[in-house]
C-alpha cells in the first residue's frame, strides 16, 4: 500500500491512479496483490499491435480488487485470429487502424467478428485506437450487430496528435506517449476489464467502524464517534447510489446488533438510521461468515455485490472465502466516494422494472418463504403460499423486461444469450417463434416478471433457443413449474410434433441452470436434447397457471 | 539535500523500478542484468522500465539514446544526466 519509489512520491494507494491522481502504481499495489491467485480470469485479445503497453496497469488495477487477470494475446495479425480461442471468455479485439489498409482491415474484422459472435458466449469488446474518421467506419461496422458486441473509441478528439510519439511507435509498435498509454490503460480498466470482472453492482455492502465514522462502537460509545470529511461523503454517496440505481444497502459490521440499533436512533448526525439500510448483520462471527449469510439472504450472485471496509485483512478474509466480491478498503477520505462513482460510471443503467424496493420485499419475504418451506413439502408449500404463474405469451408490452432478463441473467440461463428489443420483436412478429415472459406472485410478494423463454419452430424441429430465470426467483421450486408449465401450453397449440429440442450452452456462472438441467431433464453439457412433449404429464402443476393473449387457462 | 543525496535517491529509484517490472527480489545483483542477453529483460520488460520512468520522472528518453541503453547503469547515467 505504500509507494516504495524512491523519488520522493507520497504515499499513496491503487485508488490514486484508479482516480488520475498519479501516473503510476506504487510498487505494492494492495494488501490483495499477494494474494494466491484463485480469483482469476481469462480475457483473451485478438489483436493487430501492441496490446502489452497496457497490461501492467490493468494487472495491477485488477489485482487491486482481488483479481488475478490471464491475458491471452494472439499474435500480430490483421485477420485477428487465433487457434487457441475459448468461447467462454471475454473477447477484446484491439485496433490500431494506423499503417493498416483500412477497407481490408474493416473486411477482415467483418468476417472474423462473425464467426465469433457465432462461437462466443461472452462479451465482445471492440477498442479502437483511430481518428474521428476512423472511428465512423467502424461505428458503422457495429450497427446491427448482437448487444453482446460493444465499441469503444479509445482515443477522444484530437489526441490523435496529442497522445502521437513517433519514438514509442518505431522502438515498441504503438504510436503513445507514456502519459497517454497510461490514460488509456484507464480508459480499458472502466470501460471493458471491471465490467468484464465483475457484474453491475445490486448491493453495496458496509462495515461501521471506522468506515462510516471514526472510532469503535463497542469501545468508544455512541457518542465519541466522529465523522471525517470523506466518511460523510461515503454515506451521502452510497444512499445517492441507491436512489439513483435501485440497488440494496447492508451493514456487515462485528458488533451487538442492540448497540447498532441503538446507534442508528440516537447519533441521526451521521448520516444514517435504520431505514438507511435494506439489511442488518451485525454479530461476533467472522465477517466471512456474515457475509455468506447475508448473499444467502439478498440472493444475489457474489460478484453484483461491492463490499467496503476499513480492514484489509477483513476485505482479505471475505474475498478469499468468498470469490467475486469487489471489495473497496475504505480510507477515511473523499476518494472512496469518488471511486464508487467512477466504478457505477462503467455499468449501463438503462431503467429497469426492478425497482430496490421490489428486491427488498422480495427478499424479505423470501426468508417467511423458507420458513413455510422448511415445515412443508415443496409441492404444499407452493400451494399454501397460493401460488401463481402468469405466462404472457407474445405480449409485445412484456417485450422490454424480456430484454432485461437476457441481458442481465448469469447463474439461470440455457446459453445467455442477449438478446435485443428488435431481436425479439422478430419473434414475436414471426408466426414460427414464441417468446413467453413468465410473473409470479404468491401471498407474501408479487415479484413480477422472472423468466423468459424463447422458441422457434421450424419444418424439422420446435426449438428452445433460450430459458432465463432471474436469481430473485430462484431457490423457490419454481424453475420445473415455469418450464413445464411453458411446454403445457405448446403441446395445446396447433401440432408441433412430438418432440422438443434444447441446447444447453455451459458458461462460467450458469452453474444453477446446469445442476437443475441434470436433475431433471437429463441433459449433456453443451449437445442438442430431445425431450418428448409427453414429458409434461410427468410434471402435473403444483401452483395456479394463467395464459395471457392466448386466452388458455390452466389449473 | 545535497546533490550526491540526490543522485542517490534517483539511482535507488531506477532500481526499485527494475525489481517492481521484473520481479525481482532484493538479493538479486541488478548489476548483472544486461537488455537482450539476461532472460527476464526482455523487449517488454524494456518498454514497461521506460514507461514508468517517464511517467514518475517526468523526463522523456531519446530515441536514439534509447538503443544504447543495455544494463541499469546505463538508465541510470541517462536519468542522472537528464536531470542534473
Amino acid at each position: 500500500m505504500i509507494a516504495l519509489y524512491n523519488f520522493g512520491m507520497s504515499r499513496s494507494t491503487p485508488y490514486h491512479w484508479l482516480l488520475g491522481e498519479q501516473k503510476h502504481f506504487s510498487t505494492n499495489v494492495n494488501v490483495f496483490s499477494n494474494l494466491n491467485p484463485g480469483n482469476e480470469h481469462i480475457i483473451q485479445v485478438l489483436r493487430n499491435s501492441t496490446f502489452e503497453v497496457f497490461i501492467p496497469f490493468l494487472r495491477k488495477a485488477a489485482q487491486a480488487f482481488g483479481v488475478h487477470v490471464n491475458w491471452n494475446l494472439s499474435n500480430y495479425s490483421n485477420a485477428f485470429e487465433d487457434s487457441r480461442f475459448l468461447a467462454y471468455c471475454q473477447t477484446i479485439f484491439f485496433i490500431d487502424p494506423i499503417n493498416s489498409n483500412l477497407r481490408l482491415l474493416i473486411e477482415a474484422l467483418e468476417n472474423r467478428l462473425s464467426e465469433i459472435e457465432n462461437e462466443s458466449v461472452a462479451k465482445i469488446y471492440f477498442l479502437v485506437l483511430g481518428t474521428r474518421e476512423e472511428n465512423q467506419l467502424f461505428e458503422k461496422l457495429m450497427n446491427e450487430r448482437s448487444n453482446r458486441v460493444s465499441v469503444i473509441f479509445l482515443l477522444q478528439d484530437g489526441e490523435t496528435d496529442t497522445f502521437f510519439s513517433e519514438r514509442n511507435m518505431v522502438l515498441f509498435g504503438i504510436g503513445l506517449k507514456s502519459e497517454a498509454i497510461q490514460v488509456v490503460a484507464r480508459r480499458i480498466f472502466y470501460q471493458v476489464l471491471l465490467p468484464s470482472l465483475f457484474d453491475r453492482p445490486k448491493a453495496i455492502v458496509v462495515d461501521l467502524d471506522n468506515t462510516l465514522y471514526s472510532g469503535v462502537l463497542g469501545e468508544d460509545g455512541n457518542n465519541m464517534l466522529e465523522q471525517s470529511e470523506g466518511q460523510s461523503a461515503l454515506i451521502s454517496t452510497i444512499i445517492r447510489l441507491k436512489q439513483e440505481h435501485q440497488i440494496m444497502l447492508a451493514v456487515c459490521t462485528r458488533n451487538d446488533e442492540s448497540e447498532v440499533r441503538n446507534l442508528f436512533d440516537s447519533r441521526k448526525d451521521l448520516g444514517f438510521q435504520d431505514d438507511t439500510f435494506d439489511f442488518l448483520c451485525a454479530s461476533w462471527k467472522p465477517k466471512e461468515y456474515m457475509m455468506e449469510e447475508l448473499l444467502r439472504t439478498l440472493n444475489i450472485g457474489a460478484n453484483s455485490v461491492i463490499f467496503i471496509d476499513d480492514s484489509p485483512i477483513e476485505l482479505l478474509q471475505v474475498t478469499d472465502a468468498i470469490r467475486g466480491i469487489l471489495p473497496i478498503e475504505a480510507d477515511g477520505s473523499l476518494r472512496i466516494s469518488k471511486l464508487l462513482e467512477k466504478i457505477f460510471g462503467s455499468y449501463s443503467w438503462q431503467d429497469s422494472e426492478v425497482t430496490s424496493h421490489m428486491r427488498t420485499g422480495d427478499i424479505k419475504a423470501g426468508v417467511i418463504r423458507r420458513n413455510i418451506f422448511s415445515k412443508s413439502s415443496s409441492q404444499d408449500a407452493l400451494l399454501k403460499l397460493g401460488t401463481t404463474l402468469m405466462f404472457e405469451i407474445d405480449s409485445i408490452d412484456s417485450l422490454n423486461r424480456a430484454v432485461e432478463l437476457s441481458m442481465k441473467t448469469n447463474q439461470f440461463n440455457f446459453s445467455q444469450q442477449r438478446f435485443s428489443l428488435e431481436k425479439l420483436k422478430e419473434l414475436v412478429e414471426n408466426k414460427f417463434a414464441h417468446v413467453i415472459v413468465v410473473s409470479v406472485k404468491d401471498d407474501i410478494s408479487d415479484s413480477g416478471r422472472i423468466a423468459i423463454i424463447t422458441i422457434e419452430i421450424s419444418e424439422e424441429q420446435t426449438f428452445i433457443s433460450e430459458f432465463a430465470i432471474s436469481c430473485r426467483a430462484l431457490g423457490r421450486g419454481l424453475e420445473n413449474e415455469i418450464f413445464f408449465g411453458a411446454l403445457r401450453w405448446l403441446s395445446s397449440t396447433s401440432d408441433r410434433g412430438n418432440e422438443i429440442y434444447l441446447k444447453f450452452r455451459e458458461t462460467s456462472k450458469n452453474g444453477p441452470c446446469k445442476e437443475w438441467i441434470s436433475s431433471n431433464l437429463d441433459l449433456k453439457a453443451n449437445s442438442i436434447i430431445r425431450i418428448p412433449i409427453s414429458k409434461v404429464n410427468a410434471f402435473p402443476p403444483k401452483v395456479k397457471l394463467e395464459y395471457r393473449n392466448i386466452g388458455v387457462s390452466d389449473e | 539535500m545535497n546533490r550526491h543525496q540526490d543522485n542517490e535517491k534517483i539511482a535507488d529509484g531506477v532500481h526499485e523500478v527494475f525489481r517492481e517490472v521484473l520481479n525481482l527480489d532484493q538479493s538479486f545483483e541488478l548489476g548483472s542484468l544486461k537488455y537482450g542477453e539476461s532472460e527476464e529483460f526482455d523487449s517488454l520488460a524494456f518498454m514497461e522500465i521506460v514507461v514508468n520512468l517517464e511517467l514518475i520522472l517526468g523526463i522523456s528518453f531519446e530515441a536514439d539514446k534509447l538503443n544504447s541503453l543495455r544494463t541499469i547503469q546505463d538508465f541510470v547515467n541517462y536519468v542522472l544526466q537528464t536531470k542534473n
